[in-house]
């Protein structure tokens, strides 16, 4: 139950953008690879979000952030705990230390994360 | 407690379906060809929004094919029809979508005070404006909405052209005694009224496809159309069809 107003948060979302972009519910579940009433469901909130594949294939139909929809749905990406798990006490101490900054400077601290990633290891 | 609603002419209800696939036409592309897609009309030009539900559950009444909350532009049509889950009643959801979009067109202005604004009861309300049952006896209001249904999903002209395209010629399908004895000929043993049901839901079996409706529908339809027909003329109702 402790994540149900995020699960509302996604069905009512999803709705919403689904509809202002004119895409009809069959249509939709069908791009989405779910059944309609599955997705009716999911919709009213009756019925918990989808598994992360379909997830993405909805944020990719309605132009959305992957991540973020991810996130209303209660989910995390299934690629972040193996990444954390690669140098766990590093990636802990740089993710609770990036914990708090605006999202502006989280994203040029990722640009420069990518930098240096491009860059090759320090020899 | 049945609205009561004015007496529609089927003559103007058929007015109403074709002005509402014409306004369609004119913003998403002319409809040409059947099938016609009901549910787009539904949700992209009219702004309801579609949702498909266990309506027994919701609203706690058997054999719920469909509902309108009038106020909240809402319509749920009953899981049992969803044509993904129950490809055999594809028919039978596409009729009923065309009856609830049937119901707004022609009596939404019975459930709100404007229909293109405001709003007779609060948005808030969780009553549905309109329950429609497979066992219910049909009252006016009901039968507005299926004869639109059926005007909707089975344009005159689209009748005509895909009978003639599917038939090789206009000539209706008489069921009379040189069918019968012809048939009595291939090995058909039925009896007379039987073997007239079974060869009339045939040939409307043929057509109902291209028109993605159930067979009883193209039925109606094509007697209506008058191609086709018992030797004594004897017509069926549009009713209970959805």
């Amino acid at each position: 139950m402790a994540n149900e107003p995020k699960q509302k948060k996604f069905g009512a979302h999803i709705r919403a953008l689904r509809e202002a972009q004119e895409i009809s519910l069959r249509k939709f579940a069908e791009r989405a690879q779910i059944s309609p009433t599955y997705l009716s469901k999911v919709e009213r909130d009756e019925f918990p979000p989808p598994g992360e594949e379909a997830v993405r294939r909805i944020a990719d139909i309605l132009g959305e952030d992957p991540d973020e929809l991810l996130a209303m749905a209660g989910k995390v990406a299934s690629d972040l705990p193996g990444i954390i798990h690669q140098h766990p006490r590093a990636m802990a101490t740089f993710l609770r230390a990036a914990s708090g900054l605006p999202a502006s400077e989280i994203e040029k601290l990722a640009r420069r994360a990518e930098g240096l990633r491009k860059k090759g290891p320090e020899k | 407690m049945p609205i009561k609603v004015k007496y529609l002419p089927k003559q103007h209800i058929e007015w109403n379906a074709q002005e509402l696939l014409a306004e369609y036409g004119g913003r998403y592309g002319e409809v040409v060809v059947p099938p016609i897609p009901v549910e787009e009309i539904l949700e992209k030009h009219l702004k309801l929004t579609l949702e498909i539900d266990n309506l027994e559950a919701r609203l706690g009444h058997p054999d719920i094919l469909g509902a309108l909350w009038a106020p909240d532009k809402l319509v749920a049509i009953d899981e049992s029809l969803e044509p993904t889950d129950h490809p055999n009643k594809e028919g039978r959801f596409r009729y009923t979508v065309g009856h609830e979009i049937g119901h707004w067109v022609q009596h939404r202005h019975y459930f709100l005070e404007d229909p293109d604004q405001g709003l007779l009861f609060p948005k808030a309300t969780s009553k549905a404006t309109v329950i429609c049952r497979s066992s219910q006896s049909k009252d006016p209001m009901e039968r507005q909405a299926d004869y639109f249904s059926a005007y909707l999903l089975m344009p005159k002209e689209m009748v005509y052209a895909a009978w003639e395209k599917h038939r090789g010629s206009m000539t209706p399908y008489i069921f009379n005694r040189t069918t019968r004895e012809n048939l009595r000929a291939m090995g058909f043993v039925e009896p007379g009224e039987l073997l007239a049901s079974m060869a009339i839901e045939f040939v409307a079996g043929e057509i109902a496809p291209i028109f993605r409706v159930s067979a009883k529908a193209m039925q109606i339809r094509l007697e209506e159309l008058k191609l086709l027909r018992r030797e004594d003329g004897s017509l069926f109702s549009m009713e209970g069809v959805a």
